[in-house]
């Protein structure tokens, strides 16, 4: 019993009582006003939920530097929390970009209904943006943009760049939709690899990606930043943690941020128009939602996360390749809404986590799968080998949650906290 | 002048090649009112299972003793044994997957058949691995001189082969009972029912049509000139085939044949001369332009005509 597993066993507690006073808590429901309904936390164990998950995301990667599995050099007198090895924070590191991803999807297909495979395309474009606005043009003399600056240019670039998309969604519906951004996809792959070489470098892949920091003014100190150095170490107020620790910060902050305002516009009249176009557009044009409007909005929106994905997607990776944005790119963000569940913002989450992990955990931990008698452990040719196991895993994963669980992983966290909150009277 | 009419006779043959997949997918289309996106995966079962009953794999893996890896075939029995096993494949998936999926939204059923599309890509590629592969085909690199213009044998067989299919089809569809009845539930699911036609048979039989001719194109696809294909290559083949469906209407078998025909001729022509086109603007960009070439047209003519050429218009009611 070490100081580590205590700290979990209280943790562990503390969840579960925060989880259970806020599943039988059922004042907050009884809502009288539109002010009371459209509050971000309904009760008081809302805003106590939102704390213990601040705080658990904050002391995340230190925990494990106090238990020392290494990674984040930090004083031991820091805040205790989950420990987390540099495996788990570049998965969720992972999960975090997919996840800002297909937020911006799902707000797309999910709520306004509209089918877009061209994910791949937005988000290759913010990552070849971020290269180039944050590091080749130097504007101000000698230094390239500071960080921030840089990925809120690309930003909302990308959502110029999607809304450019919207006026063919007003002409195209459905399926026709969906080929046309296939069609995206295919042109972006030929203008990544063929069109702008200068700044992608063709298809031997870019290879210089500018560090996330948040600069004030370019050449000024830095308040917090990513060393490019090997094994990356970054700096924070002075403190130095790893590389991964950092962007798990960085990218899960992003992840917040988007979320927070994606709820919020579900909630405003731009949202409400989004679904009701997606109900049916003519109807919502009859009563008056300005269908050109909310579609191009919607557009928008998805391509700026798309966009701030593919910032984070760059910055960390430090390499990118035409190919990585190819059609199967957009269906892995298109598995996640389904998988999580289709028009839910929480779901886009859970199916980002699922996926990133899906992928990570098979190759890690493989004996949790070679007991298979198919599967071939070596890198073969041909035969069953691990990465296509994964493959044909996930597109079974897409098949079967379409069949069986069409509102995805948040359709069934929904119907277990109904059991629990009905119980003794649940079915 | 010469150089023109070879591209367009590759253009004509590449042009069959994509009718017969655009066809495939407006025959499921017509029966079921969703695009199958998972195309390419039919045409990678048709053109290995061609493969290896053509022998392929005895000499891939001359030592490594597979019980299918005996047989040996001409290319004829070979072609005709790989399109009927598709087509069986493409009944079997719809009775055991799509079927759920029919009342089910758009979306959902789209999604379906990309997920499909994935597991039997790598399902392929586990048994048969990614490498490229090239069938014993009699055509060979052979062509002939008409007022000096080319013409490969494989250009010829494949126009021919497609117009006969083609033209087969056409005759099934507009003729024959299960074509009147395949029209009728296209039309009208509903009153064809009441009619007693079935429109589960209907579902079945279109998707096995449609997986034979996917089939047909992808050995087409790999035979002659000394062609060899991957998956990629397939896949490619129906990302070009989707602006042909969509610039001739993707509910018109009509609009497939014309779609089809002019992507060919315009992929090849581009692909002929975009080097031309380089050194004409003193630039590179124009490289691989003709795998976005398609594209560009579809959405030119979608922005005139948003149903294409010969497609229904879509009748909305609030």
């Amino acid at each position: 019993m070490t100081g580590a597993h205590l700290t979990l066993l209280a943790l562990g507690a503390i969840v579960g009582i925060v989880l259970r006073q806020g599943l039988t808590d059922h004042r907050h429901r009884a809502v009288r006003t539109y002010a009371a309904d459209s509050r971000i936390f309904r009760g008081n164990w809302a805003k106590v939920r939102m704390a213990a998950l601040a705080l658990l995301f904050v002391s995340a990667p230190v925990g494990m530097s106090w238990i020392g599995v290494g990674g984040a050099h930090v004083p031991h007198t820091f805040v205790p929390g989950l420990p987390l090895s540099n495996f788990w924070l570049q998965v969720l590191v992972f999960a975090g970009i997919y996840a800002i991803g297909a937020i911006g999807l799902n707000l797309l297909i999910g709520f306004t209904g509209q089918i877009s495979l061209a994910q791949a395309f937005f988000i290759g474009f913010g990552a070849y943006a971020i290269g180039y606005f944050g590091m080749d043009i130097t504007p101000f003399g000698d230094h390239p943009l500071p960080f921030p600056l840089a990925a809120l240019l690309v930003v909302v670039l990308g959502a110029v760049l999607s809304a450019l998309v919207g006026p063919f969604a007003l002409r195209l519906r459905g399926q026709y939709l969906a080929v046309v951004s296939i069609g995206l996809v295919v042109a972006g792959e030929w203008l990544f690899a063929d069109v702008f070489t200068w700044i992608t470098k063709g298809n031997t892949g870019r290879p210089n990606f500018p560090p996330a920091s948040i600069t004030i003014w370019p050449g000024k100190t830095m308040l917090f930043s990513v060393l490019d150095a090997p094994g990356g170490d970054a700096d924070f107020f002075g403190y130095t943690f790893s590389k991964d620790a950092a962007y798990f910060w960085l990218v899960w902050a992003c992840v917040a941020v988007v979320t927070l305002v994606s709820t919020n516009l579900i909630r405003s009249r731009n949202g409400r128009a989004m679904m009701a176009v997606r109900d049916r557009d003519l109807s919502a044009e009859i009563i008056g939602v300005r269908q050109a409007y909310t579609k191009i909005w919607a557009f928008a929106i998805c391509g700026a996360f798309a966009a701030l994905a593919g910032v984070l997607y760059g910055s960390y990776f430090s390499f990118v390749q035409p190919s990585n944005f190819s059609n199967a790119y957009s269906i892995q963000f298109v598995a996640m809404i389904i998988v999580g569940g289709v028009g839910s913002i929480r779901g886009s989450i859970f199916g980002a986590l699922a996926i990133a992990m899906l992928e990570r955990l098979i190759e890690r931990y493989v004996w949790l799968v070679d007991w298979l008698p198919f599967l071939q452990t070596n890198n073969a040719a041909s035969g069953m080998t691990v990465p296509r196991f994964i493959k044909v895993i996930f597109g079974l994963l897409i098949i079967l949650f379409l069949m069986f669980f069409p509102l995805g992983l948040n359709g069934l966290w929904e119907r277990s906290k109904r059991y629990f909150k009905t119980w003794p009277f649940s079915a | 002048m010469n150089q023109f009419f070879t591209f367009v006779v590759q253009g004509l043959s590449r042009g069959a090649i994509y009718t017969l997949i655009a066809l495939g997918f407006v025959i499921i289309y017509k029966a079921t009112h969703v695009l199958n996106f998972g195309q390419a995966a039919l045409m990678s079962v048709g053109a290995y299972v061609t493969y290896t009953v053509n022998g392929g794999l005895k000499e891939q893996f001359p030592d490594n003793f597979r019980p299918w890896t005996i047989a040996s075939f001409p290319w004829v029995v070979a072609l005709l044994v790989g399109v009927l096993v598709t087509a069986a494949f493409g009944f079997l998936v719809e009775r055991v997957v799509l079927s759920n999926f029919r009342n089910k939204p758009v979306f959902a059923t789209i999604m379906a058949t990309f997920g499909l599309a994935i597991v039997v890509q790598f399902l392929i590629g586990s048994i048969w691995g990614d490498d490229s592969i090239s069938l014993k085909e009699p055509i060979g690199l052979r062509y002939y001189k008409v007022g000096g213009v080319s013409i490969t044998l494989q250009s010829i067989v494949t126009f021919c082969v497609a117009v006969v299919v083609v033209v087969c089809f056409l005759l099934f569809f507009k003729r024959s009972r299960m074509g009147t009845a395949m029209r009728a539930t296209a039309y009208d699911q509903e009153a064809a029912m009441a009619q007693g036609i079935s429109a589960r048979r209907v579902y079945g039989v279109s998707w096995a049509i449609s997986a034979g001719l996917a089939a047909l194109a992808a050995v087409l696809l790999s035979s002659g000139n000394g062609s060899s294909i991957t998956q990629s290559s397939l896949q490619l083949a129906t990302f070009a085939a989707f602006p042909a469906i969509i610039i001739g209407g993707v509910d018109s078998t009509n609009g497939a044949i014309v779609g089809g025909m002019a992507i060919g001729l315009a992929e090849q022509l581009m692909f002929g001369y975009q080097q031309k086109i380089n050194n004409a603007f003193s630039t590179h960009i124009f490289t691989n332009f003709h795998l976005v070439f398609p594209y560009v047209i579809m959405l030119v003519v979608l922005l005139v005509r948003p149903y294409g050429i010969f497609g229904t218009k879509e009748v909305r009611r609030v």
